[in-house]
């Protein structure tokens, strides 16, 4: 069992969180962890192609389907989805061998119909519980996957580049993100950095609270896996960006 | 407990062991005495606050009891519309050495629901919309300010208690039917009993605000947009799939 089981990875766009979050479930699953991955960055759903996957179904066509019935359904009909909500989320999920698939999807209604997404969190959780691990790949905060996707958080890892900027964005992130929702522990990664620069970061970072998990160095072979648009779980386990992933595990002390 | 008659059963006692009292009645005359009034009333008539050099008279300081209390109920029987009470000394011959302050509005109002409660309430903490008044709180302190400017108007209480009788009908047209304003400079024995009085009968606006704040902690939690559920036109829908999700739950926990 892991110390750790749900994992949010949130950091400005361009951070490299879909990559970080596939490349990390891996090594999840690589230790004998079955996770459940969540795509819930609404506007930039990178995950599923970085996994080179089709979701058919997204939570947002359920919400709509729950908003539908409870609009214009009849009493049947809503008793009826009551009972089936929770297998109807089931049957949105892509199985895979080794890890299970959600994509959140984008409102796609006005009106934000807060209920709905209540409904739909508590049915995501429960579902949740069958997998060893939560691997969620968020928009930049974590507002709305507190809204949407889960209560609490076990591990924020923010991802970020190695600007100044990038660092200070980081830092707002989770300062905003302990308001939000309950966290165990944090961290930060920093993503994509030329390896020259590293020192000048390691320095920059000593005046910031943070708990720096790792550094991800800048990875040709992952620029050439996403030229060629391949699933990155096929990336070979010596590259750089892996063993700096293997790293930052053993630093999180999942228990694994 | 009757609010009303044992408000009104501490102030005549008050009156008859003070003595020292007036009253003025403008139910009849209160739209056309309006206009008259020798200061500006109304939206940024006045810049919202006073400076030391520019004050006449301070009551309220620290040293003092103070209060202020809006009593609302939901029915305009009972309130002397139109009706200004001092108790103790007018603005003119009040004397340095006296600070204490008291200041009660009642509002009465079949449309008023105990939601109003707060926006009434947050009504008389004026700060801009009378002429070289100023009226403040802190914690526990209650402040009233008079400029030197209108003191030597010859301001009285009956002008300050018009201008917000003033303020209040033009900003609650639609709730307030009946408004009475009571001044209190005098009597610390008074001013604490009222004080005491006002923490029981203040418990609904309490309340209220507790739930207010609940409530925005809540919308904080699952809800995009910085405005009430109240406003949504989607209200009917939510319900539903509240239902939905309570009958949900019941099936979850028989499994």
């Amino acid at each position: 069992m892991l110390n750790y089981r749900v994992f949010a990875i949130v950091g400005k766009g361009g951070s490299g969180k879909s990559t970080f979050t596939a490349l990390f479930a891996q090594q999840l699953m690589n230790k004998g962890v079955f996770p459940l991955l969540i795509d819930a960055d609404p506007t930039l759903s990178h995950l599923a192609r970085i996994l080179d996957i089709k979701p058919l179904y997204t939570i947002e066509k359920i919400r709509q389907q729950l908003i539908m019935v409870a609009s214009k359904g009849t009493n049947e009909q809503k008793s009826q989805i009551a009972v089936t909500i929770d297998e109807i989320v089931e049957k949105s999920i892509i199985y895979q061998d080794k890890f299970s698939f959600l994509v959140m999807g984008q409102p796609e209604s006005a009106g934000c119909f807060c209920p709905s997404n209540i409904l739909l969190r508590d049915v995501i959780e429960n579902i949740s519980k069958k997998y060893d691990a939560l691997v969620i790949d968020c928009e930049a905060g974590v507002e709305q996957i507190h809204r949407n996707v889960i209560k609490s958080i076990d591990f924020l890892i923010i991802l970020s580049d190695s600007s100044h900027r990038s660092i200070e964005t980081a830092e707002n992130i989770r300062k905003s993100a302990e308001k939000f929702i309950k966290i165990k522990r944090s961290g930060l990664v920093i993503n994509n950095i030329n390896q020259n620069h590293e020192k000048q970061v390691q320095d920059f970072l000593k005046g910031l609270n943070f708990n720096l998990l790792g550094i991800i160095p800048r990875d040709p072979e992952i620029e050439e896996f996403d030229l060629k648009g391949l699933s990155l779980l096929k990336i070979p386990d010596q590259s750089k960006s892996i063993s700096a992933i293997k790293n930052i595990i053993n630093k999180m002390e999942l228990g694994i | 407990m009757k609010i009303l008659p044992d408000l009104r059963r501490i102030i005549e006692k008050s009156k008859l062991e003070l003595g020292d009292y007036t009253i003025w009645d403008h139910e009849n005359t209160l739209a056309s005495d309006l206009k008259k009034l020798p200061i500006k009333v109304g939206s940024h008539a006045w810049k919202g606050v006073l400076l030391e050099e520019e004050t006449q008279l301070y009551l309220g300081t620290s040293k003092c009891p103070s209060l202020l209390s809006v009593i609302c109920q939901n029915t305009p029987d009972g309130v002397h519309h139109g009706r200004i009470t001092l108790i103790g000394s007018d603005i003119d011959k009040i004397t340095t050495s006296e600070n204490l302050f008291g200041l009660i509005v009642i509002l009465g109002g079949h449309k008023i629901k105990s939601e109003d409660l707060i926006k009434l309430r947050s009504t008389i903490y004026i700060s801009n919309q009378i002429e070289e008044f100023e009226l403040s709180s802190d914690l526990k302190q209650h402040k009233f300010k008079i400029g030197k400017g209108i003191y030597r108007k010859g301001i009285s209480f009956e002008h300050i208690g018009e201008a917000i009788i003033k303020l209040f009908l033009d900003e609650h047209k639609t709730l307030i039917e009946s408004i009475e304003v009571i001044f209190i400079t005098m009597g610390e024995s008074l001013i604490k009993e009222l004080i005491e009085f006002d923490k029981i009968i203040q418990k609904d606006y309490v309340e209220s605000m507790k739930t207010k704040i609940i409530k925005h902690v809540k919308m904080r939690e699952d809800c995009d947009f910085d405005w009430e559920c109240k406003s949504c036109e989607y209200q009917n829908i939510c319900e539903e799939i509240r239902k939905i999700m309570v009958e949900r739950n019941k099936n979850i926990h028989k499994e």
